[in-house]
């Protein structure tokens, strides 16, 4: 029970990250954007990138990686920010101006997935990458094994999570982001920028995507398709949480990871025991469509969010 | 010298107008009302001259400046504030944090005029840490109108100050205004009741989006006609 709640933490902590971006973008820009999948794996391969051209800095501490990887994941950070705020200035602000419905906007950033998911095969190729050699795990008593890289993913997130969630609530722009969401013409005639809030919100949600990508790809590996495969747990995150709501994104980035781990270990346990052979991490995202659709039944406007919003 | 001139503004959404060649006059400390009856266009002339409406024909001009159109931030930046009638307030923020977007053109210690709110309204002050949806109406009008002071504005346009308010909040509210007004504050208000109107020092009645009559308020309160057609005799 509790190795899979340990492994359950390290996966929420990276959806969470993912489902801020999520929900800051359906929040203040009005739609589900299917790209942030992409833009998640876009800012894995940044940090490849980086870490192949970045000296070899030796690693820290008992990690797989030292500095040149912090300094790689900051450029990625930045650089998939650039790329974000180029497809919102040729595509998304265009759309904005002709006032396209959510509907229009969402199915544009789906079409997006396509064109990036290809970019990046033809550019790094279909085959996996692994930022360095695979770490062997540490032992602690209960059964349970945390590799030492688990530990910077789990504090990176949180770390960054907090940082968020800061700045959205305590500093000037993060307030006119949060009075954008709640009032877009009540913003403007506080005197605040439409445009330069949704600027903020691509940077915001493209570099916690990049550090999400980039630290999925630490845990697992780097794959063309890794961020349209942690889609759906991102928007099961930001629905069972609420839409708009950061401690929703926070609350059920940590449940959708938590359950999928827990849940998939129980019920492999108990198919072990009847005799029936099953791999039950292939059945993780059925578990992430329950958990959505009871939550759903219960409250249709998530844990924390308002009703109507 | 006039703060704000309306000259001949025709405005809408789609293809129907709603407003129709406009003509209006504000001086510098006025406080001007407008009224009519419901769908007269009182609200989208508001709307016009803040910018939240386009304006298909007229000028507009604010200070001195033609504002015909501009952006609605670029408006206030210039001076003038703007508080709708519905959607008024930020219902997930703080009381003090709606006050804080309000002051967000300005990049400079605003404590003071938080202090000026809480003057005006000091039933806010202990509730500055509340979540404003989770306020009465009254008090989310009082949030309304102090995030619109936040910007230290010249003219402030009030878009039915006190629409759904209880009596004796209908009375408080017209004395803020008067305070508020008193302290330099150029203001134009839609008003809804004949108490409203009579806070104000001039007034604009409008029907079917045509401006009817304007005058002092005394004036118009005295004509039969004016009294026929918005106060029911």
């Amino acid at each position: 029970m509790i190795g899979p709640l340990v492994n359950g933490i390290i996966l929420g902590s990276i959806i969470t990250l993912g489902a801020i971006g999520v929900t800051l973008v359906a929040d203040i820009l009005n739609f589900f954007n299917f790209a942030h999948g992409a833009i998640f794996t876009l800012g894995a391969y940044f940090t490849y990138l980086y870490l192949n051209i970045l000296p070899d800095m030796g690693s820290m501490f008992s990690l797989s990686f030292g500095g040149s990887m912090l300094i790689a994941i900051i450029l990625s950070m930045v650089s998939t920010s650039l790329v974000v705020l180029f497809f919102d200035k040729i595509i998304f602000r265009t759309l904005r101006r002709r006032d396209a419905s959510s509907l229009f906007l969402a199915l544009t950033s789906l079409g997006l997935v396509f064109v990036m998911k290809a970019t990046i095969s033809m550019i790094w190729g279909p085959q996996v990458h692994y930022y360095g050699p695979i770490q062997s795990a540490i032992k602690f008593p209960l059964g349970i094994r945390v590799k030492p890289d688990e530990f910077f993913i789990v504090a990176a997130s949180l770390i960054l999570v907090l940082v968020a969630y800061l700045f959205l609530k305590y500093t000037r722009l993060g307030k006119a982001m949060r009075a954008t969401s709640d009032n877009v013409v009540l913003a403007q005639a506080s005197g605040v920028g439409t445009e330069r809030i949704v600027t903020w919100t691509w940077i915001m949600s493209a570099s916690l995507a990049a550090l999400g990508g980039t630290l999925y790809g630490l845990e697992v590996q780097i794959r063309p398709t890794m961020g349209w495969s942690f889609l759906i747990p991102m928007f099961v995150a930001v629905i069972v949480g609420g839409v708009g709501s950061f401690g929703g994104a926070l609350a059920g980035g940590m449940i959708i990871g938590i359950s999928e781990e827990l849940i998939t270990s129980l019920l492999q346990d108990l198919f072990l025991k009847l005799d029936i052979r099953v791999v039950m991490s292939a059945y993780k995202p059925a578990i992430a469509f329950v958990l959505i659709i009871f939550v759903l039944l219960v409250r249709p406007h998530g844990i924390f969010g308002r009703k109507g919003g | 010298m006039n703060i704000l001139t309306v000259e001949g503004v025709t405005a809408g959404y789609g293809d129907m107008d709603v407003i129709f060649d406009i003509t209006a006059e504000i001086e510098p400390d006025d406080l001007v009302a407008v009224i009519g009856p419901n769908g007269a266009g009182k609200s989208t002339l508001l709307k016009t001259i803040v910018g939240a409406v386009r304006a298909r024909k007229g000028e507009i001009e604010f200070k001195e400046q033609d504002v015909t159109n501009w952006a609605i931030d670029r408006i206030v930046k210039r001076g003038l504030s703007w508080v709708p009638q519905d959607d008024h307030i930020f219902p997930t923020l703080t009381v003090e944090e709606n006050l804080d977007v309000g002051a967000y053109t300005y990049f400079g210690d605003y404590s003071d005029r938080i202090e000026r709110v809480w003057s005006f309204f000091p039933q806010l002050k202990s509730r500055m840490k509340q979540v404003a949806g989770d306020l009465s109406g009254g008090q989310q009008q009082m949030v309304a109108v102090g995030r619109g002071l936040m910007t230290e504005p010249d003219l402030l346009l009030l878009d039915e100050p006190t629409a759904g308010l209880a009596p004796n909040l209908i009375k408080m509210m017209h004395e803020k205004i008067g305070e508020i007004n008193k302290s330099g504050v150029t203001v134009l208000l839609v008003a809804q009741s004949l108490e409203t109107f009579r806070a104000s020092n001039r007034g604009y009645l409008l029907t079917s989006g045509e401006i009817k009559y304007s005058g002092d308020t005394e004036d118009l309160l005295d004509n039969p006609e004016v009294r026929d057609l918005y106060f029911g005799g």
